[in-house]
């Protein structure tokens, strides 16, 4: 009787335990912290709009999209930011020069860089008409949605130098102004270049 | 005779309603997969100029569950964190020949990472009866704020506001000084300026 029973209680713990076990998702979780010495002298944002919607279907799901009752179309937006900084544990002693006898210091920068700060943590909805027996669009899709927007601006920022070049300027003139007036105040006037 | 077709007929009809059956099935299955996405050209929206001092960055995975007007949702979130310090319009103190620099208020600000597959949606669902609503992108939106508000606060918690500023003490030191050994970089507030909750921007 009693290994009838123990037998019984093993059955069910391990359907329990199956069961638990197939439900289980990995959730992988990272943590990295870094002490840094940036002087950040610009910040660009980008804007990118993306649509989920029936149109422009392919093949079956063309023809399936053809028994569907009802229009199912949503467009979302969200910017992503890139800046621009020197790293200030890159500049060395020599790379002031001061001459007391004409009042000028000569102050070599370390070369700007520039590097993907982030995105918006939500997305703002440009559009959305979901009509008949049409689903809502789900918070997975536009997750979707937003990988796939984040590439595609990846994407065009690698084949457009245009947009590192004009973040770059900015930050070189913006340091330039920066570093003059502050020797200025001092009574120095100031040549100011970035390294390569 | 009748009886002799009366097994052919219902066998028909078993046919065209697993038909139909396997044909509604397919359009209710093609809901998602017959969706196309597409993506517009990148649009550059502003540059804008600044002189800020970053010390810290930190990068976290971090696990959202969390609920709105009865929906919940459970994702996995990859989020960027800085600490940073503006230098324009610095305070400062003169006495004698020496001028001393007043470190100013950080300034935290928290984004969600460009890599691939930052935000994955794992689980949704309506808590309320009959349980068939899904959750909007402003309701989504509103839950994802309020997790970057919460990792703002837990860097005042853990300490990193502390070691950010701390950072920054050194490294103005040394930058200002390179320029003038008269100055002088120091911190009023080593465990920060802004109170948990009402600390620096989300996007």
């Amino acid at each position: 009787m009693n290994r009838t029973l123990r037998l019984l209680w093993c059955m069910m713990v391990g359907a329990l335990l199956t069961v638990a076990c197939t439900e289980k998702k990995e959730v992988n979780v990272f943590h990295e912290l870094q002490d840094v010495q940036k002087l950040v002298l610009a910040e660009m944002s980008l804007n990118k709009v993306g649509t989920i919607s029936d149109m422009g279907a392919k093949g079956l799901d063309a023809f399936v999209n053809e028994f569907k009752f009802g229009d199912r179309i949503a467009a979302y937006s969200f910017h992503t930011y890139i800046e621009a900084y020197i790293d200030l544990g890159e500049l060395r002693d020599a790379d002031v020069v001061v001459d007391e006898k004409r009042k000028l210091v000569k102050l070599t920068l370390p070369p700007v860089q520039t590097q993907y700060i982030g995105r918006d943590v939500g997305v703002t909805e440009e559009h959305y008409r979901v009509s008949g027996m049409r689903s809502q669009i789900t918070a997975q899709e536009r997750a979707q949605l937003k990988d796939k927007m984040s590439k595609s601006l990846r994407e065009d920022v690698r084949k457009n130098p245009e947009y590192r070049s004009m973040l770059i300027k900015e930050a070189q003139s913006k340091a330039r102004g920066f570093f003059s007036i502050l020797l200025k105040d001092k009574g120095y006037d100031s040549e100011i270049t970035f390294r390569n | 005779m009748f009886r002799k077709y009366i097994g052919l007929y219902i066998f028909g009809a078993l046919l065209l309603i697993a038909g139909l059956l396997g044909a509604g099935l397919l359009i209710w299955r093609s809901g998602v997969g017959s969706t196309n996405m597409t993506v517009s050209e990148t649009r550059l929206t502003e540059i804008k100029d600044m002189v800020k001092l970053c010390s810290m960055e930190v990068r976290d995975d971090v696990a959202i569950k969390d609920s709105i007007n009865g929906k919940w949702i459970f994702a996995r979130n990859t989020i960027n964190g800085y600490i940073r310090f503006n230098l324009e319009n610095l305070d400062y103190q003169v006495k004698n020949d020496s001028i001393t620099i007043i470190l100013p208020p950080e300034e935290i600000e928290v984004y969600e990472s460009t890599a691939d597959n930052s935000y994955e949606v794992i689980d949704t669902w309506d808590a309320r009866f009959p349980g068939f609503r899904k959750m909007t992108s402003a309701e989504e939106s509103a839950i994802k704020r309020r997790m970057a508000e919460r990792y703002k606060d837990s860097f005042y918690e853990k300490g990193y506001v502390r070691r950010a500023r701390a950072s920054a003490v050194e490294t103005l030191s040394r930058l200002l000084t390179m320029m003038d050994p008269t100055i002088t970089v120091i911190d009023l507030r080593p465990e920060g300026y802004n109170t948990p909750t009402t600390s620096a921007n989300s996007k």
